[in-house]
Protein backbone atom coordinates (compact mmCIF):
# COMPACT_ATOMS: atom_id res chain seq x y z
CA UNK A 1 0.00 0.00 0.00
CA UNK A 2 2.79 2.43 0.87
CA UNK A 3 4.98 1.46 -1.95
CA UNK A 4 1.64 2.23 -4.15
CA UNK A 5 1.60 5.97 -2.69
CA UNK A 6 4.97 6.43 -3.32
CA UNK A 7 4.47 5.36 -6.74
CA UNK A 8 1.45 7.51 -7.30
CA UNK A 9 3.06 10.72 -5.82
CA UNK A 10 6.31 9.91 -8.24
CA UNK A 11 3.67 9.84 -11.10
CA UNK A 12 2.04 13.08 -10.49
CA UNK A 13 5.46 14.86 -9.96
CA UNK A 14 6.15 13.03 -12.85
CA UNK A 15 3.60 14.78 -14.89
CA UNK A 16 3.18 18.07 -13.30
CA UNK A 17 6.78 19.42 -12.84
CA UNK A 18 7.15 19.34 -16.82
CA UNK A 19 3.77 21.07 -17.02
CA UNK A 20 4.93 23.65 -14.90
CA UNK A 21 8.24 24.10 -15.92
CA UNK A 22 6.65 24.30 -19.84
CA UNK A 23 4.72 27.05 -17.88
CA UNK A 24 7.54 29.03 -16.63
CA UNK A 25 9.07 28.75 -19.96
CA UNK A 26 6.06 30.17 -21.46
CA UNK A 27 5.95 32.70 -19.19
CA UNK A 28 9.49 33.74 -19.59
CA UNK A 29 9.11 33.79 -23.24
CA UNK A 30 5.68 36.34 -23.36
CA UNK A 31 7.56 38.62 -20.55
CA UNK A 32 6.33 42.39 -20.13
CA UNK A 33 8.31 44.94 -21.87
CA UNK A 34 8.78 47.14 -18.30
CA UNK A 35 10.46 44.98 -15.35
CA UNK A 36 8.96 44.85 -12.09
CA UNK A 37 10.83 47.21 -9.76
CA UNK A 38 13.10 45.37 -7.47
CA UNK A 39 12.17 45.37 -3.62
CA UNK A 40 14.41 47.47 -1.67
CA UNK A 41 16.32 48.95 -4.63
CA UNK A 42 18.31 52.14 -4.20
CA UNK A 43 19.86 54.69 -6.72
CA UNK A 44 23.68 54.16 -4.74
CA UNK A 45 25.00 52.34 -7.99
CA UNK A 46 23.95 55.89 -10.25
CA UNK A 47 26.81 57.83 -11.50
CA UNK A 48 27.50 60.80 -9.58
CA UNK A 49 28.68 63.96 -10.47
CA UNK A 50 32.49 63.10 -9.70
CA UNK A 51 32.22 60.56 -12.14
CA UNK A 52 30.76 62.91 -14.90
CA UNK A 53 33.04 65.50 -15.06
CA UNK A 54 33.24 65.20 -18.94
CA UNK A 55 29.52 65.55 -18.76
CA UNK A 56 28.67 68.39 -16.43
CA UNK A 57 25.37 68.79 -17.96
CA UNK A 58 23.53 65.67 -17.00
CA UNK A 59 24.75 65.53 -13.27
CA UNK A 60 20.87 66.99 -12.66
CA UNK A 61 19.76 64.02 -14.52
CA UNK A 62 21.61 61.53 -12.92
CA UNK A 63 20.39 62.87 -9.49
CA UNK A 64 17.03 63.35 -10.73
CA UNK A 65 17.48 59.56 -11.43
CA UNK A 66 19.37 58.61 -8.43
CA UNK A 67 16.20 60.15 -6.60
CA UNK A 68 13.53 57.79 -7.96
CA UNK A 69 15.38 54.10 -8.20
CA UNK A 70 11.41 52.77 -7.89
CA UNK A 71 10.30 54.50 -10.73
CA UNK A 72 13.32 53.84 -13.16
CA UNK A 73 14.08 50.05 -11.93
CA UNK A 74 10.36 49.47 -13.32
CA UNK A 75 11.00 51.56 -16.82
CA UNK A 76 12.15 49.06 -19.80
CA UNK A 77 14.67 50.81 -22.41
CA UNK A 78 13.32 51.39 -25.69
CA UNK A 79 16.82 51.71 -27.09
CA UNK A 80 17.73 48.64 -27.98
CA UNK A 81 20.10 48.44 -24.77
CA UNK A 82 17.88 45.73 -23.05
CA UNK A 83 18.78 43.30 -25.57
CA UNK A 84 22.45 43.29 -23.49
CA UNK A 85 23.69 40.85 -20.90
CA UNK A 86 22.92 42.39 -17.42
CA UNK A 87 20.75 45.23 -18.71
CA UNK A 88 17.54 45.30 -16.64
CA UNK A 89 15.84 48.32 -16.38
CA UNK A 90 15.79 52.00 -17.43
CA UNK A 91 18.03 52.29 -14.01
CA UNK A 92 20.75 50.10 -15.30
CA UNK A 93 21.46 52.73 -18.24
CA UNK A 94 22.40 55.37 -15.29
CA UNK A 95 24.73 53.05 -13.37
CA UNK A 96 28.44 51.90 -14.20
CA UNK A 97 29.07 51.65 -18.02
CA UNK A 98 26.28 54.22 -18.17
CA UNK A 99 24.66 54.47 -21.57
CA UNK A 100 22.75 57.12 -20.43
CA UNK A 101 26.22 59.15 -20.60
CA UNK A 102 25.84 59.09 -24.65
CA UNK A 103 22.50 57.93 -25.55
CA UNK A 104 19.93 60.60 -26.77
CA UNK A 105 16.95 57.95 -26.02
CA UNK A 106 18.42 57.14 -22.12
CA UNK A 107 18.98 60.35 -21.17
CA UNK A 108 14.67 61.60 -22.79
CA UNK A 109 13.65 58.53 -21.27
CA UNK A 110 15.08 59.51 -17.77
CA UNK A 111 14.22 63.01 -18.19
CA UNK A 112 10.23 61.98 -19.11
CA UNK A 113 10.75 59.89 -15.87
CA UNK A 114 11.70 62.73 -13.33
CA UNK A 115 9.44 65.11 -14.62
CA UNK A 116 6.34 63.03 -14.19
CA UNK A 117 7.41 61.31 -11.23
CA UNK A 118 7.77 65.02 -9.71
CA UNK A 119 4.12 65.25 -11.20
CA UNK A 120 3.02 62.85 -8.54
CA UNK A 121 2.09 60.54 -11.97
CA UNK A 122 2.37 56.66 -11.08
CA UNK A 123 4.39 54.38 -12.64
CA UNK A 124 1.72 53.19 -14.98
CA UNK A 125 0.89 56.69 -16.57
CA UNK A 126 4.93 57.35 -16.44
CA UNK A 127 5.45 53.90 -18.52
CA UNK A 128 2.37 54.68 -21.00
CA UNK A 129 4.22 58.26 -21.27
CA UNK A 130 7.49 57.00 -22.63
CA UNK A 131 6.13 53.81 -24.65
CA UNK A 132 3.98 56.95 -26.45
CA UNK A 133 7.23 58.73 -26.92
CA UNK A 134 9.95 56.16 -27.64
CA UNK A 135 8.15 53.30 -27.51
CA UNK B 1 66.09 -6.82 -22.66
CA UNK B 2 64.26 -6.77 -25.93
CA UNK B 3 61.21 -5.17 -23.65
CA UNK B 4 63.66 -2.34 -22.63
CA UNK B 5 64.64 -1.73 -26.10
CA UNK B 6 60.98 -1.53 -27.39
CA UNK B 7 60.00 1.39 -24.32
CA UNK B 8 62.71 3.18 -25.51
CA UNK B 9 61.85 2.84 -28.91
CA UNK B 10 58.27 3.95 -28.00
CA UNK B 11 59.96 6.94 -26.34
CA UNK B 12 61.31 8.24 -28.91
CA UNK B 13 58.66 8.00 -31.67
CA UNK B 14 56.00 9.72 -28.98
CA UNK B 15 59.31 12.44 -28.83
CA UNK B 16 59.01 12.31 -32.46
CA UNK B 17 55.56 12.90 -32.75
CA UNK B 18 54.96 15.39 -30.10
CA UNK B 19 57.85 17.58 -31.60
CA UNK B 20 56.18 17.22 -34.94
CA UNK B 21 52.46 18.63 -33.60
CA UNK B 22 54.21 21.14 -31.56
CA UNK B 23 55.77 22.10 -35.12
CA UNK B 24 52.81 22.15 -36.86
CA UNK B 25 50.54 24.01 -34.16
CA UNK B 26 53.16 26.62 -34.56
CA UNK B 27 53.23 26.71 -38.53
CA UNK B 28 49.57 27.18 -38.13
CA UNK B 29 49.73 29.93 -35.42
CA UNK B 30 52.32 31.79 -36.86
CA UNK B 31 50.34 32.10 -40.58
CA UNK B 32 47.04 33.64 -39.26
CA UNK B 33 44.58 33.47 -41.40
CA UNK B 34 45.21 31.99 -44.29
CA UNK B 35 42.61 29.90 -43.94
CA UNK B 36 39.80 32.45 -44.22
CA UNK B 37 40.94 34.62 -47.03
CA UNK B 38 39.65 34.08 -50.11
CA UNK B 39 39.04 35.35 -53.88
CA UNK B 40 35.71 34.45 -55.33
CA UNK B 41 34.02 34.41 -58.04
CA UNK B 42 31.24 35.71 -56.60
CA UNK B 43 31.77 38.01 -53.54
CA UNK B 44 29.49 38.04 -50.96
CA UNK B 45 27.39 40.82 -49.92
CA UNK B 46 24.67 41.72 -47.57
CA UNK B 47 21.88 44.53 -48.45
CA UNK B 48 18.82 46.03 -45.95
CA UNK B 49 17.13 48.80 -45.79
CA UNK B 50 14.49 49.44 -42.60
CA UNK B 51 10.84 51.11 -42.96
CA UNK B 52 8.62 52.00 -40.26
CA UNK B 53 10.76 49.68 -38.05
CA UNK B 54 10.44 46.83 -40.45
CA UNK B 55 13.82 45.94 -41.79
CA UNK B 56 14.24 43.46 -44.65
CA UNK B 57 17.98 42.05 -45.14
CA UNK B 58 19.29 40.18 -48.52
CA UNK B 59 22.31 38.60 -48.25
CA UNK B 60 23.59 36.86 -51.23
CA UNK B 61 26.94 35.83 -53.56
CA UNK B 62 26.88 38.25 -56.43
CA UNK B 63 28.32 36.62 -60.15
CA UNK B 64 29.71 38.93 -62.25
CA UNK B 65 29.49 38.08 -66.30
CA UNK B 66 33.23 37.29 -66.75
CA UNK B 67 32.17 37.73 -70.80
CA UNK B 68 29.07 35.88 -70.79
CA UNK B 69 26.69 37.84 -73.19
CA UNK B 70 23.66 37.32 -73.03
CA UNK B 71 22.93 35.90 -69.46
CA UNK B 72 19.85 35.11 -69.48
CA UNK B 73 18.47 32.23 -71.93
CA UNK B 74 21.84 30.65 -72.12
CA UNK B 75 23.74 28.26 -70.46
CA UNK B 76 24.13 30.76 -67.84
CA UNK B 77 20.35 30.93 -66.88
CA UNK B 78 18.48 28.93 -69.06
CA UNK B 79 14.51 29.72 -69.72
CA UNK B 80 11.95 27.94 -67.45
CA UNK B 81 14.65 27.42 -65.09
CA UNK B 82 14.05 27.97 -61.30
CA UNK B 83 17.45 29.82 -60.39
CA UNK B 84 18.75 31.82 -57.42
CA UNK B 85 19.69 34.91 -58.13
CA UNK B 86 22.99 34.48 -56.65
CA UNK B 87 25.94 32.01 -56.60
CA UNK B 88 27.11 29.45 -54.40
CA UNK B 89 24.32 28.99 -51.69
CA UNK B 90 20.74 30.30 -52.27
CA UNK B 91 19.77 34.41 -51.60
CA UNK B 92 18.66 34.27 -48.18
CA UNK B 93 15.96 37.05 -47.88
CA UNK B 94 14.72 37.77 -44.35
CA UNK B 95 12.12 40.17 -42.95
CA UNK B 96 11.58 40.91 -38.83
CA UNK B 97 7.98 41.62 -39.36
CA UNK B 98 5.77 40.40 -41.63
CA UNK B 99 4.95 42.89 -45.02
CA UNK B 100 3.72 42.42 -48.12
CA UNK B 101 5.96 41.90 -51.40
CA UNK B 102 3.97 42.32 -54.61
CA UNK B 103 0.67 42.36 -52.63
CA UNK B 104 1.74 38.92 -51.16
CA UNK B 105 2.07 38.15 -47.55
CA UNK B 106 4.91 37.35 -46.59
CA UNK B 107 5.95 36.02 -42.78
CA UNK B 108 8.09 37.36 -40.82
CA UNK B 109 11.36 34.68 -41.33
CA UNK B 110 13.91 33.24 -43.62
CA UNK B 111 13.67 32.04 -46.94
CA UNK B 112 15.84 31.23 -50.37
CA UNK B 113 15.03 33.23 -53.05
CA UNK B 114 14.55 31.43 -56.29
CA UNK B 115 13.27 33.29 -59.39
CA UNK B 116 11.41 30.82 -62.39
CA UNK B 117 12.69 32.56 -65.30
CA UNK B 118 10.58 33.00 -68.59
CA UNK B 119 11.15 34.36 -71.61
CA UNK B 120 7.71 35.04 -72.75
CA UNK B 121 6.01 36.39 -69.65
CA UNK B 122 6.29 37.65 -66.21
CA UNK B 123 8.59 35.82 -63.97
CA UNK B 124 7.74 34.86 -60.61
CA UNK B 125 9.75 34.83 -57.19
CA UNK B 126 9.72 32.15 -54.62
CA UNK B 127 10.79 32.49 -51.23
CA UNK B 128 11.06 28.69 -49.88
CA UNK B 129 11.02 28.41 -45.88
CA UNK B 130 13.98 25.84 -46.41
CA UNK B 131 16.43 28.56 -46.73
CA UNK B 132 19.93 27.15 -46.77
CA UNK B 133 20.16 25.39 -50.11
CA UNK B 134 23.26 25.05 -52.80
CA UNK B 135 21.76 27.09 -55.88
CA UNK B 136 22.12 23.71 -57.99
CA UNK B 137 19.72 22.22 -55.20
CA UNK B 138 16.46 23.20 -56.90
CA UNK B 139 13.99 23.57 -54.79
CA UNK B 140 10.47 20.79 -55.07
CA UNK B 141 7.14 22.95 -54.75
CA UNK B 142 6.24 22.89 -51.41
CA UNK B 143 2.44 24.90 -50.19
CA UNK B 144 5.31 26.37 -47.99
CA UNK B 145 6.45 28.65 -50.91
CA UNK B 146 5.36 31.80 -51.17
CA UNK B 147 4.76 32.39 -55.08
CA UNK B 148 5.57 36.18 -56.28
CA UNK B 149 4.58 38.40 -59.35
CA UNK B 150 7.67 40.13 -60.91
CA UNK B 151 7.84 43.08 -63.17
CA UNK B 152 11.11 42.67 -65.36
CA UNK B 153 12.36 45.60 -67.87
CA UNK B 154 15.65 46.40 -69.42
CA UNK B 155 18.17 48.26 -68.19
CA UNK B 156 21.70 49.73 -68.71
CA UNK B 157 24.72 46.90 -68.33
CA UNK B 158 25.14 45.96 -64.68
CA UNK B 159 28.63 43.70 -64.88
CA UNK B 160 27.70 42.19 -61.19
CA UNK B 161 24.31 40.76 -60.21
CA UNK B 162 22.80 43.39 -57.72
CA UNK B 163 20.16 43.94 -55.37
CA UNK B 164 19.19 47.46 -54.10
CA UNK B 165 15.89 49.27 -52.71
CA UNK B 166 15.82 51.81 -55.93
CA UNK B 167 12.43 53.47 -54.19
CA UNK B 168 11.37 54.02 -50.81
CA UNK B 169 7.98 55.63 -49.05
CA UNK B 170 6.77 56.11 -45.10
CA UNK B 171 5.22 52.19 -45.77
CA UNK B 172 7.00 50.26 -48.26
CA UNK B 173 9.48 50.46 -51.15
CA UNK B 174 10.79 48.65 -53.99
CA UNK B 175 13.20 45.68 -54.03
CA UNK B 176 15.12 45.32 -57.66
CA UNK B 177 17.14 42.76 -58.84
CA UNK B 178 19.50 43.70 -61.97
CA UNK B 179 22.21 41.74 -63.99
CA UNK B 180 23.34 41.58 -67.62
CA UNK B 181 20.56 44.23 -69.21
CA UNK B 182 17.74 43.19 -66.89
CA UNK B 183 16.18 44.54 -64.13
CA UNK B 184 13.63 43.04 -62.10
CA UNK B 185 11.31 44.67 -59.36
CA UNK B 186 8.21 43.65 -56.81
CA UNK B 187 7.11 46.39 -54.44
CA UNK B 188 6.75 45.76 -51.17
CA UNK B 189 5.01 47.15 -48.15
CA UNK B 190 5.41 47.09 -44.40
CA UNK B 191 3.04 47.24 -41.52
CA UNK B 192 2.23 51.07 -40.39
CA UNK B 193 2.97 51.84 -36.93
CA UNK B 194 1.28 54.48 -36.68
CA UNK B 195 -2.06 55.79 -38.86
CA UNK B 196 -3.51 59.61 -39.68
CA UNK B 197 -7.07 58.07 -39.31
CA UNK B 198 -9.04 58.37 -35.98
CA UNK B 199 -12.92 58.11 -35.19
CA UNK B 200 -14.27 61.35 -35.63
CA UNK B 201 -15.85 60.90 -31.79
CA UNK B 202 -12.65 59.92 -30.60
CA UNK B 203 -11.25 63.03 -32.57
CA UNK B 204 -13.76 65.96 -31.43
CA UNK B 205 -12.52 66.84 -27.73
CA UNK B 206 -9.16 68.07 -29.63
CA UNK B 207 -10.71 70.15 -32.38
CA UNK B 208 -10.37 73.93 -32.01
CA UNK B 209 -7.81 76.72 -32.38
CA UNK B 210 -5.39 76.76 -29.85
CA UNK B 211 -3.12 79.98 -28.74
CA UNK B 212 0.47 79.34 -28.25
CA UNK B 213 3.08 80.72 -25.88
CA UNK B 214 6.78 79.81 -25.51
CA UNK B 215 7.71 79.15 -21.84
CA UNK B 216 9.44 82.11 -21.33
CA UNK B 217 6.70 84.11 -23.29
CA UNK B 218 5.17 86.77 -21.77
CA UNK B 219 2.35 87.00 -24.54
CA UNK B 220 0.69 84.32 -27.27
CA UNK B 221 3.28 83.56 -30.31
CA UNK B 222 0.78 82.60 -32.55
CA UNK B 223 -1.83 79.50 -32.83
CA UNK B 224 -2.88 75.78 -34.24
CA UNK B 225 -5.82 75.16 -35.83
CA UNK B 226 -6.73 71.46 -35.46
CA UNK B 227 -9.15 70.19 -37.67
CA UNK B 228 -10.79 67.06 -38.58
CA UNK B 229 -10.49 66.34 -42.28
CA UNK B 230 -10.16 62.99 -44.17
CA UNK B 231 -10.89 61.18 -41.48
CA UNK B 232 -8.28 62.17 -39.34
CA UNK B 233 -7.12 64.73 -37.08
CA UNK B 234 -4.81 67.80 -39.26
CA UNK B 235 -3.51 70.57 -37.94
CA UNK B 236 -1.63 73.81 -38.93
CA UNK B 237 0.44 76.69 -37.10
CA UNK B 238 -0.36 80.49 -37.96
CA UNK B 239 1.79 81.62 -38.83
CA UNK B 240 2.34 78.89 -41.47
CA UNK B 241 5.37 76.46 -40.41
CA UNK B 242 7.01 76.52 -44.23
CA UNK B 243 8.14 73.30 -43.10
CA UNK B 244 5.17 71.33 -41.38
CA UNK B 245 2.79 73.13 -43.62
CA UNK B 246 -0.70 71.09 -42.64
CA UNK B 247 0.15 68.11 -40.75
CA UNK B 248 -0.88 64.99 -39.21
CA UNK B 249 -2.03 64.90 -35.72
CA UNK B 250 -1.21 61.02 -34.91
CA UNK B 251 -2.35 59.41 -31.69
CA UNK B 252 0.46 57.72 -30.30
CA UNK B 253 -0.84 57.15 -26.80
CA UNK B 254 -3.88 58.53 -24.20
CA UNK B 255 -4.15 62.33 -25.18
CA UNK B 256 -0.55 61.83 -26.90
CA UNK B 257 0.02 62.63 -30.56
CA UNK B 258 2.59 63.38 -33.03
CA UNK B 259 3.06 65.52 -36.13
CA UNK B 260 3.14 63.33 -39.61
CA UNK B 261 4.00 65.24 -42.61
CA UNK B 262 2.74 65.05 -46.06
CA UNK B 263 3.66 65.21 -49.44
CA UNK B 264 1.43 65.29 -51.85
CA UNK B 265 -1.30 63.84 -49.55
CA UNK B 266 0.92 60.90 -48.55
CA UNK B 267 2.56 60.95 -44.80
CA UNK B 268 6.23 61.02 -45.38
CA UNK B 269 7.74 61.51 -42.33
CA UNK B 270 6.39 61.35 -38.71
CA UNK B 271 8.49 63.29 -36.10
CA UNK B 272 8.41 60.91 -33.00
CA UNK B 273 9.94 61.33 -30.66
CA UNK B 274 10.67 64.55 -32.09
CA UNK B 275 7.47 66.56 -31.39
CA UNK B 276 5.15 64.98 -28.96
CA UNK B 277 1.60 67.08 -28.51
CA UNK B 278 0.11 66.03 -24.61
CA UNK B 279 -3.18 67.57 -24.55
CA UNK B 280 -5.03 67.48 -21.08
CA UNK B 281 -9.03 67.09 -21.10
CA UNK B 282 -10.53 68.90 -17.90
CA UNK B 283 -14.41 68.95 -17.81
CA UNK B 284 -15.05 72.94 -17.60
CA UNK B 285 -12.14 73.99 -18.23
CA UNK B 286 -10.37 74.93 -21.96
CA UNK B 287 -8.30 71.93 -23.31
CA UNK B 288 -4.32 72.92 -23.17
CA UNK B 289 -1.57 71.10 -24.70
CA UNK B 290 2.23 70.84 -24.39
CA UNK B 291 4.71 70.17 -26.99
CA UNK B 292 8.05 68.29 -26.10
CA UNK B 293 11.20 67.61 -27.72
CA UNK B 294 12.90 64.50 -27.93
CA UNK B 295 15.21 65.65 -25.09
CA UNK B 296 11.60 66.24 -23.10
CA UNK B 297 12.44 70.21 -23.60
CA UNK B 298 9.06 72.10 -23.38
CA UNK B 299 8.67 73.81 -26.66
CA UNK B 300 5.43 75.55 -26.29
CA UNK B 301 2.29 75.24 -24.57
CA UNK B 302 -1.64 75.82 -26.07
CA UNK B 303 -4.43 77.08 -25.06
CA UNK B 304 -7.86 76.53 -26.62
CA UNK B 305 -9.57 79.91 -27.56
CA UNK B 306 -13.29 79.96 -26.56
Amino acid sequence: MSLTRRAAIASLVACVVPVLWRARALRASSAPFHPTPRRGITGARVLTAAQLTKSPDLVELFDGIRAIPQIADGIGCHCGCADFNGHRSLLTCYEAEAMARSCPICQGEGRVAVRLAKAKKSLAEIRAAIDAQYG
Amino acid sequence: MTMSRNLAYLARVLAAGTTLVTLVTLVTLMTPGRMHAQIRASELQSVSQTVDGTNIRLTYSRPRMRGRWPIFGTKAVQWGEVWTPGANWATLFETNRDISVGNVRVPKGKYGVWFVVRKDSAWTMLLDPKWKQFHEDHPTPKSTQIHIPLRVDSADVEDVLTFSFPSISANGGTLAMRWARTRVSADFTVTPSLSDLLPEKDAAPYVGTYALRGPKDKADSGQLIVTYEGGGLKARFEPEDSYMKTFALMRVGPNVFTAGLYEKGVIYEVLKPDMMFTFTLTPGKPATFEVRQDDDTLEFIGRRKP
